[in-house]
């Protein structure tokens, strides 16, 4: 992620200059960006977690890779000149001075504490940055500029090799670098292999992979990227298309699979993924066919959920105690309902306003249920406990990889009447609105009716994945129901492309699921969305799968 | 080809009711009164042509009566039913269909799923019936395809169907507008300077094209144009807009030796010269214009 960002905002400073003054201007924002990294207490939270044990961190690999990105920078703006130790060169430069800023952040703070107004520039991060060095000599102070100018020659290197290696060393990279970080995932996955004692004592650390299988997965990661290479090259598109539908069978079958051999925690992070997709997907029809700005998609959540409180629970506040498969339609109906009442007056007006008007919206049923005048009935701030889990044939859907399904399924059947809908009258009049509303109506679209009722039905869709949300929490407090949700599920819809189906996935596993997998995340998770939702709109403003685009093939159908 | 479609081949003959009957038209926005005391007959199965300096308030005249924007004053009757005061999407399921100056289409879809969202008061399958699936839906989706690619063979860009409308050449861009707005079977087509941006060719197979969707489909055809050759060739009735008001109305002949007309575009005499025929503007990449 932090690449990402890096090289964007080189992008927009590039300018035409000499090569020098354009190197040592990007070396030092590859080092203004790792002085922010160190201050905002990144580093240091990022330092426990080895990716490599006992070699490389988390947060040595970010700095890395801003170094390796300032110098593939520098390199791919000196091409087009004949030499290539040139490049080199100016890798090596920006990553030198990037590397400088960073001993100049180290020798302030030996001079200086900045500990008062900064409080992430503790003792700590003089540590970690002095990588074992005794702190403030001269070693530590001269090895992160040579680290610097070593790595930013790779990246200037990187910029001048074949884009068939390129890829290849990413590939493998990037292998090493997900084993690393969901180490626990993986040594679950192992754990529940029968009659496969402990691999993963070999392959995995206590915090990471172990230093050989590490190399093993990179090498085995560039030959496969550049057998695949192979392969793609010598055949033709038909069969290049079979085997990108193949990866998306596999991750499809990992999809159905995950909870089941992994454990409890694992499947809870999937539980939630598949919850939000819910969400997501009920916010696609808004957002993404009709073009709606919803910012107040959380009270539908909320009147989901609250209704199979009450309709559901053994405590005291509730008003029946039915099983959950009565409670889900009721839940689904009233959150329409609430659609529908509050659309009438909303979707009258265009664009912002339509974005203010549903923030108010949101906000007004969090204060409702946390209300005294409706505490008797809501419960205040309490909230509602002692939910029952729904039963199936008599089973009681307890454990998070039950829900997971449950959420899953719920999420499948959303999926498909949205895919349905998208290609019938009704979706394609909540295009042509999001294009050009007032060429719909001339085309006899009636468009408060017809975004009324995508309102509609993305809040009963809110309001299926509330209902699901009581169901596998056990409780609902008004703390549940921030303006947060609604904004973690438009950022979803950013992330993974608006209008696509399968970019509601792909979004909610990277903005839902890896910042849960990645705890050292958990305090920065938020400038991390800033951080990717940026990136996102320079890089790939179309979302990480976007809805397809349509061409003459598809046209045929 | 469009077998679906009636085929009352209307004579070319000046004498029959008027289909539209605009009354008193005016539309003032706030102070500035941009249309005064229109009034307009247009007869059933006409081409009828609106023509005008620029700023003489023809295309308020347009989307007055398309309820693009609502009028200060006067009344509309579309085939004898009062249109004026109603929704846009109401005024359009009455038969009114339009297309216009700059052309507006739906950029990120395809010509045909362009030509689909035209059918949209044509179809009538339900919400429910589509996520089922029911046989009706899926007859209808079938039926619906069949008569886009019907109409995109009609306006001669049949090979276009599946190119997206931001990537097509400006020519069939417009010949896309019209086919979306035909295929909801309006019985009135009222079209914003169709030939701008054409050359000569073009605006030769313009006015075949016209004349078609009057003979074949037999819908009435209202047109602001500024290409005279196109207006001569085209239309049986013309209308002469001048400073938000009607200047004269008569047949091509009549117009074109009208003094008042003559004066119009070129300015008085001793005032300064103003070419007659005003080159609407030049292409334009759609991008340019959606943005």
């Amino acid at each position: 992620m932090s690449f990402n960002a890096v090289t964007s905002s080189f992008k927009v400073a590039r300018r035409r200059k000499s090569p020098l003054a354009e190197t040592l201007q990007i070396g030092a924002l590859a080092g203004l960006a790792a002085i922010g990294f160190a201050l905002i207490g990144a580093y240091v939270a990022m330092d426990k977690r080895h990716v490599v044990e006992d070699t490389l961190t988390l947060s040595q690999i970010a700095y890395a890779l801003m170094a390796i990105a300032a110098g593939f920078v520098a390199g791919r703006d000196t091409q087009g000149r004949p030499s290539g130790s040139r490049i080199v060169l100016h890798g090596a430069l920006t990553g030198l001075v990037a590397g400088l800023c960073v001993s100049a952040l180290m020798l302030l703070m030996a001079s200086v504490s900045l500990r008062s107004t900064l409080v992430a520039a503790s003792p700590m991060l003089t540590k970690a940055l002095s990588l074992g060095a005794p702190i403030g000599s001269l070693q530590a102070l001269a090895q992160v500029p040579i680290l610097g100018a070593l790595l930013g020659m790779i990246g200037g290197v990187f910029a001048a090799m074949p884009s068939r290696y390129r890829r290849a060393l990413t590939c493998g990279f990037a292998i090493v670098l997900i084993a690393g970080l969901f180490r626990d995932v993986f040594v679950s996955v192992l754990d529940n292999v029968p009659d496969f004692n402990g691999p993963e004592a070999e392959v995995f650390g206590s915090g990471g992979l172990n230093r050989v299988p590490a190399l093993v997965l990179l090498v085995a990661g560039g030959i496969f990227a550049l057998l695949r290479d192979r392969w793609n090259a010598g055949h033709n598109p038909a069969r290049r298309a079979r085997s990108s539908k193949a990866g998306l069978v596999l991750l499809l079958v990992g999809v159905l699979i995950l909870p089941l051999v992994t454990n409890d925690f694992v499947a809870q992070v999937a539980m939630l993924v598949a919850l939000y997709m819910l969400m997501g997907m009920g916010l696609n029809i808004e957002l993404g066919l009709a073009g709606l700005v919803d910012l107040g998609f959380v009270a539908f959540f909320a009147v989901g959920a609250y209704t199979v409180a009450l309709m559901c629970s053994s405590g005291p506040l509730a008003l029946v105690d039915v099983s959950f498969w009565v409670a889900l339609p009721v839940a689904v109906v009233l959150a329409a309902g609430a659609g529908m009442l509050f659309g009438l007056p909303v979707l009258r007006v265009r664009g912002d306003y339509l974005a203010m008007a549903t923030l108010g919206l949101g906000e007004i049923i969090r204060v409702l249920v946390l209300s005294d005048a409706l505490a008797p009935y809501l419960g205040g701030s309490q909230g509602i406990i002692e939910i029952d889990h729904p039963r199936i044939f008599g089973v009681s859907l307890q454990s998070p990889a039950a829900l997971y399904y449950l959420a899953l399924a719920l999420a499948g059947v959303v999926a498909f009447i949205s895919w349905r809908l998208q290609h019938a009258r009704i979706g394609r009049a909540w295009l042509a609105m999001r294009e050009d509303e007032d060429v719909a109506q001339a085309l006899g679209i009636d468009p408060v009716a017809s975004k009324l009722l995508a309102y509609t039905i993305g809040a009963a869709f809110a309001g299926a994945a509330g209902a699901v949300f009581a169901a596998l929490v056990g409780s609902v407090y008004p703390h549940s129901f921030q303006l947060l949700v609604s904004i973690n599920v438009l950022a979803i819809l950013v992330i993974g492309g608006l209008g696509s189906l399968p970019g509601v996935l792909v979004g909610a596993i990277v903005l839902i699921g890896l910042p849960e997998l990645l705890r050292e995340f958990g305090e920065f998770r938020y400038l991390f969305y800033g951080i990717a939702l940026v990136a996102m709109m320079h890089m790939r403003a179309e979302g990480l799968w976007p809805a397809t685009t349509r061409t003459k093939e598809n046209a045929r159908a | 080809m469009l077998d679906a479609l009636p085929k009352n081949l209307l004579p070319k003959s000046p004498a029959r009711a008027p289909l539209l009957e605009v009354r008193g038209l005016k539309k003032a926005f706030g102070g500035m009164i941009a249309i005064q005391n229109v009034d307009l007959s247009i007869a059933e199965g006409s081409v009828h042509a609106i023509i005008g300096p620029n700023g003489a308030g023809k295309t308020t005249a347009f989307n007055c009566i398309t309820a693009f924007v609502p009028p200060t004053a006067g009344t509309i009757f579309l085939g004898g039913a009062r249109i004026d005061g109603l929704p846009a999407h109401v005024v359009a399921r009455h038969g009114v269909a339009r297309t216009y100056q700059n052309v507006r289409l739906f950029p990120n879809m395809t010509a045909l799923e362009n030509v689909l969202v035209g059918q949209h008061r044509r179809l009538h399958t339900t919400f429910w019936e589509a996520i089922i699936g029911s046989g009706r839906f899926r007859r209808e989706e079938a039926e619906a395809r069949e008569r886009a690619r019907e109409y995109l063979a009609f306006v001669g860009i049949a090979q276009r169907a599946g190119d997206l409308a931001r990537n097509m050449p400006y020519g069939d861009q417009r010949r896309l507008e019209i086919a979306r707005a035909l295929v909801a079977g309006p019985r009135i087509l009222m079209l914003d300077e169709p030939a701008a941006g054409m050359n000569p060719a073009e605006g030769r197979a313009l006015v075949e094209l016209i004349e078609r969707i009057r003979a074949e489909l037999g819908v009435t055809v209202v047109l602001i144009e500024h290409h005279m050759r196109v207006v001569m060739a085209v239309a049986e009735r013309i209308t002469v807009f001048n400073r938000g008001a009607v200047l004269t109305e008569g047949p091509p002949a009549e117009i074109q030796s009208d003094e008042r007309v003559i004066e119009a575009y070129l300015g008085r005499r001793s005032g300064h010269v103003a070419t007659p025929v005003v080159e609407s503007e030049p292409h334009r990449p759609m991008e340019a214009r959606i943005a």
